[in-house]
């Protein structure tokens, strides 16, 4: 070694000090590459698998020595450096448990790609076996639903169909579901695909949503559509053709559909005698723009046409009545969201929905139009990291009218018009580092009704570990009674309902298992005197009634390789007093258990994913007359196992998915309830006839071509 | 021999005055090298600790962001325990955005986005999946409008279509074009300083000849040209 180079460094070995060091944890354990260094420079080291290091410099002075590694809470140890060694030991902690950005409330499911923790992803609502047809029955499979086949729509927690509310980009939607047929199931009238994030709420929900008795099924449409993209649906029954363009600052999707189902039921057996088979056309277009460095603005427009008729049983005629339908909707939302300031994140927007229903029975004509209109505006500021406020003010406005014309004899007419106005306020705080609270009021004003309240609304989480919490959820809730009772008695009061809920939620590795318990109370729900009665002293706000139950929820994409599947269970118990019931009972459409298991498989082989759906509901409540008009009956249970699968292959070089689906493969002989006359035949009988399925069993094939490579999932 | 050893330490330690902006390269160099050597946690890991001190030093530089995120992203990758994987994901993803925020338009950020995409998936690939892959393929678009002579858009992109189901347009047989190309671009590709990206080109070629060898009916001895 050269003595002149060792001279040169002498001074600099002269000024060394060397730190010996071990880093541990609180519980003694090695912390195993924490990063050691000094402060402003970047010198430093590693720890070792034991925890220790050795750190040499020719820093001299008071120096701060940091320690930090991934996982863990940064320290900073003081130092002087003189030219000796230095003996440490450093303890560090763990980060602490915290709660999430964003915190999971009791009873809320979502789907859609934001987060991981989803319960459902948009593969999923692509290949739901369940439910022919329905874009929104993939919603059925989750807990706290009941299958009720001959309605269609979400039933929730012992809530009727109108008391879950659906909102676009945060808009009020009145006619979120096609138009009522008898005994045929109504569906949805959007496709979940034209949604990047889809919340249900089984209860307890945030303040900003309002008019819900039971739930909310919040759709969020696309912001920015991944690329451009042309495909073609050809299914047995119809065809529908999409296409989406991007440009820099925005982007426009179309999307028309044609179905006819009379194809199909000329070769499946339909239990309805049909007159026109139902057929339906479709056009939606949704425009997006970015404004601004922040803003998006999104136009959203839906258009259905809806045209069917059928000859139906009457049992008291025993005689077929001819009923026809012809139903057009049109539903437009435009909605602003962007940054005002440093941190008012602002939320707008506006609808408009007309639908007009004309059905025609034999000769009478019934027409009915609903015009509502809606506005939106929240704000949102964090006023702290652990604060953040939220609130805002909304209107909705809806005309309705119903024209009655028989073919001899009086016309009646019906109509009404209610504003509701609403202002909301929400705050979430972090209490503590592993709870979160929601709290928050929103109060309604209803001139219709002369009636102004405040519904107060709490959540709170507690993170018991880092992949489980807990939460509780309270809500008070109110609806305005349905378009029909309001047309009648126009002086009818808000429905009300509390819910209390408790839920424990676990999320490991792919797995996710939750469940709850919850207490309902319903209030001032519309009696009258009965079905027929138009005067509007038979209709009050006398009825009540309750739900309790305990629904599950299981999802696992670890254990099973390829596989992935979730079960859902309810159980439910509830009691109303309302309509034209004589006693409290449970409502018709409840089943004491619903059972769903979706299971999804992918075939590496062939290429092919095969989706199975299991339904299982207990029996249904009904009255026969001709025993007693006391005692409750049950039908027996419903069962149905349905079965797609999904071939991808390539045809003339464009994606091409291939898929066929089956429901009610057992063949089950499903009942959903009895109907009776009105009036007992010569014998004093009630003449009485099943209500079943529109089909025993439905199939369906189609194919879908991407012009532009595979298409986003 | 302990002396000589504290002394070229001392002389290393010398050198890492902040002052210059490229008297970082030859410590985050070494470190990139350390990793390189072999696939293991504590290697990437002491290149995720050498990064943040650099990064920390030299705040307006990507390319200690670049590495550092580089470095959580193959600890994803490696590590078994999920949620150790999504923390390491998390991080990556904060870094990037940092890098991003520096150099907007710099390529290689894009294509490591793409990785981290692809990390995400593959902490859970039937749930995360859908999600993920578009936006993965979605960066690595990115990255070709910004520089289409950078291959490790085309040894990502073709991994991914490799390991992609035919279901959503993948495969081994689809990938191997890919990785053609990429192997082509690696040929005349120069890193712009001893710092700069250049890993990538073994794994296209050793996955080059995994999908040869797959497939049915061909001579899996059969190699894309030599490097002259």
């Amino acid at each position: 070694m050269s003595g002149i180079l060792f001279l040169l460094q002498i001074n600099s070995l002269l000024c060394q000090t060397t730190i010996n060091g071990n880093i541990q944890t609180d519980k003694n354990q090695p912390v195993i590459g924490a990063n050691i260094y000094f402060k402003g420079t970047i010198e430093g080291t590693n720890s070792d698998e034991q925890g220790k290091f050795l750190l040499s410099t020719d820093l001299t002075g008071d120096k701060i020595l940091v320690v930090s590694c991934i996982g863990y809470k940064t320290h900073e140890e003081p130092v002087t450096l003189q030219n000796d060694t230095i003996e440490l030991i450093i303890t560090i902690s763990e980060n602490d448990v915290e709660l999430k950005e964003v915190v999971v409330y009791a009873s809320t499911f979502e789907a859609g790609d934001k987060k991981k923790s989803v319960a459902l992803n948009r593969l999923d609502m692509a290949t739901n076996p369940i439910g022919f047809g329905d874009a929104l029955s993939v919603i059925r499979t989750l807990p706290g639903t009941s299958n009720v086949g001959d309605e269609g729509g979400l039933f929730v927690r012992g809530g009727e169909q109108n008391e879950t509310k659906t909102f676009i980009d945060g808009l009020m939607v009145e006619s979120p579901y096609t138009a009522k047929m008898p005994s045929v199931p109504v569906r949805g009238r959007f496709s979940p695909m034209l949604f990047r994030g889809t919340v249900f709420s089984t209860g307890g929900y945030s303040a900003e949503y309002g008019q819900a008795l039971s739930s909310v099924l919040i759709l969020n449409s696309i912001d920015k559509p991944e690329k451009d993209e042309t495909g073609l649906s050809l299914f047995f029954s119809g065809v529908s053709f999409n296409k989406t363009k991007k440009w820099e600052k925005s982007s426009l999707s179309a999307s028309t559909q044609y179905v006819n189902m009379s194809p199909l039921y000329r070769i499946i057996n339909s239990n309805i005698k049909w007159n026109h088979e139902p057929e339906n056309f479709g056009q939606m277009i949704a425009y997006r723009q970015k404004v601004g460095k922040s803003g998006l603005i999104k136009i959203l427009t839906n258009f259905s046409m809806d045209n069917s008729g059928m000859y139906y049983r009457n049992l008291d005629t025993r005689l077929d009545d001819l009923i026809s339908l012809k139903n057009n909707d049109l539903f437009i939302v435009s909605s602003y969201k962007g940054i005002i300031g440093k941190e008012w994140i602002v939320n707008s927007g506006a609808s408009y929905n007309f639908d007009n229903e004309k059905i025609k029975m034999n000769e009478d004509n019934i027409e009915t139009t609903k015009q509502s209109y809606a506005f939106k505006l929240a704000l949102t500021k964090p006023v702290n990291e652990k604060i953040n406020l939220r609130f805002g003010v909304d209107l909705f406005n809806k005309d309705f009218s119903r024209n009655y014309i028989p073919l001899s004899g009086n016309s009646y007419s019906w109509k009404y018009n209610s504003p509701v106005i609403a202002a909301f306020i929400e705050s979430e705080i972090k209490l503590f580092k592993r709870i979160s609270t929601r709290i928050g009021g929103r109060a309604e004003s209803v001139p219709l009704s002369n009636e102004s309240y405040i519904s107060p609304r709490f959540s709170l989480a507690y993170k018991t570990s880092i992949n489980s919490q807990m939460s509780l959820g309270y809500g008070s809730f109110s609806e305005q009674p349905l378009n029909e009772y309001l047309a009648y008695n126009n002086k009818l009061k808000t429905e009300q309902a509390d819910h209390f809920i408790i839920n424990y939620q676990v999320t490991k590795e792919s797995r996710i298992f939750r469940i709850e318990a919850y207490y309902k109370k319903y209030d001032r729900l519309i009696k009258y005197d009965s079905l027929y009665a138009i005067a509007p002293e038979a209709f009050n706000n006398n009825g009540s009634g309750y739900a309790k139950g305990i629904d599950l929820f299981y999802r696992d994409s670890k254990s099973i390789k390829n596989g992935d599947f979730w079960i859902s269970y309810s159980l439910i118990d509830s009691k109303r007093n309302y309509k034209d019931y004589s006693f409290e009972h449970s409502p018709f459409f409840l089943s004491t258990h619903n059972l769903s298991l979706v299971y999804k498989h992918y075939i590496s082989k062939t290429d092919s994913y095969i989706s199975a759906g299991y339904e299982f509901s207990s029996g249904r409540p009904y009255i026969n007359p001709n025993i007693s008009y006391s005692e409750m009956k049950r039908t027996k249970s419903y069962n149905n196992l349905s079965l797609s699968i999904f071939q991808f292959t390539e045809i003339f070089g464009k994606f091409t998915m291939i898929y066929a689906q089956v429901t009610n493969i057992l063949g089950s002989e499903n009942i959903f309830g009895y109907r009776y006359a009105n009036h007992p035949d010569e014998y004093g009988v009630y003449e009485s006839e099943p209500v079943i399925p529109v089909s025993r069993r439905f199939y369906l094939v189609g194919l879908f071509v991407s012009f532009t490579g595979k298409p986003e999932i | 021999m302990k002396k000589i050893l504290l002394i070229a330490l001392v002389l290393l330690i010398a050198h890492k005055t902040p002052g210059s902006d490229t008297l970082y390269y030859s410590i985050l160099r070494n470190s990139i090298e350390l990793a390189y050597k072999d696939y293991k946690l504590e290697n990437y890991r002491q290149l995720a600790n050498c990064s943040e001190r650099i990064l920390l030093v030299y705040k307006n530089e990507w390319l200690p962001y670049y590495y550092e995120a580089y470095a959580y992203i193959n600890m994803g990758f490696i590590e078994t325990n999920e949620g150790d994987r999504e923390m390491y994901c998390g991080r990556a993803q904060n870094l990037l955005d940092e890098a991003f925020k520096i150099k907007p338009d710099e390529c290689e950020i894009y294509v490591l986005q793409s990785m981290l995409y692809y990390a995400r998936m593959s902490i859970s690939p039937m749930i995360n999946g859908p999600i993920y892959l578009p936006k993965a393929a979605s960066a690595l678009n990115d990255a070709e409008k910004l520089d289409p002579g950078n291959p490790r858009i085309y040894y990502l992109r073709g991994k991914s279509i490799m390991n992609t189901p035919k279901f959503f347009g993948g495969g081994k047989e689809a990938a191997i074009p890919i990785f053609d190309k990429a192997l082509n671009v690696y040929k005349s590709f120069k890193p712009k300083s001893i710092i700069h990206p250049f890993w990538g080109e073994e794994d296209a070629l050793r996955l080059y000849n995994e999908c040869k060898t797959d497939l049915p009916g061909q001579n899996s001895d059969k190699q894309p040209d030599k490097k002259e």
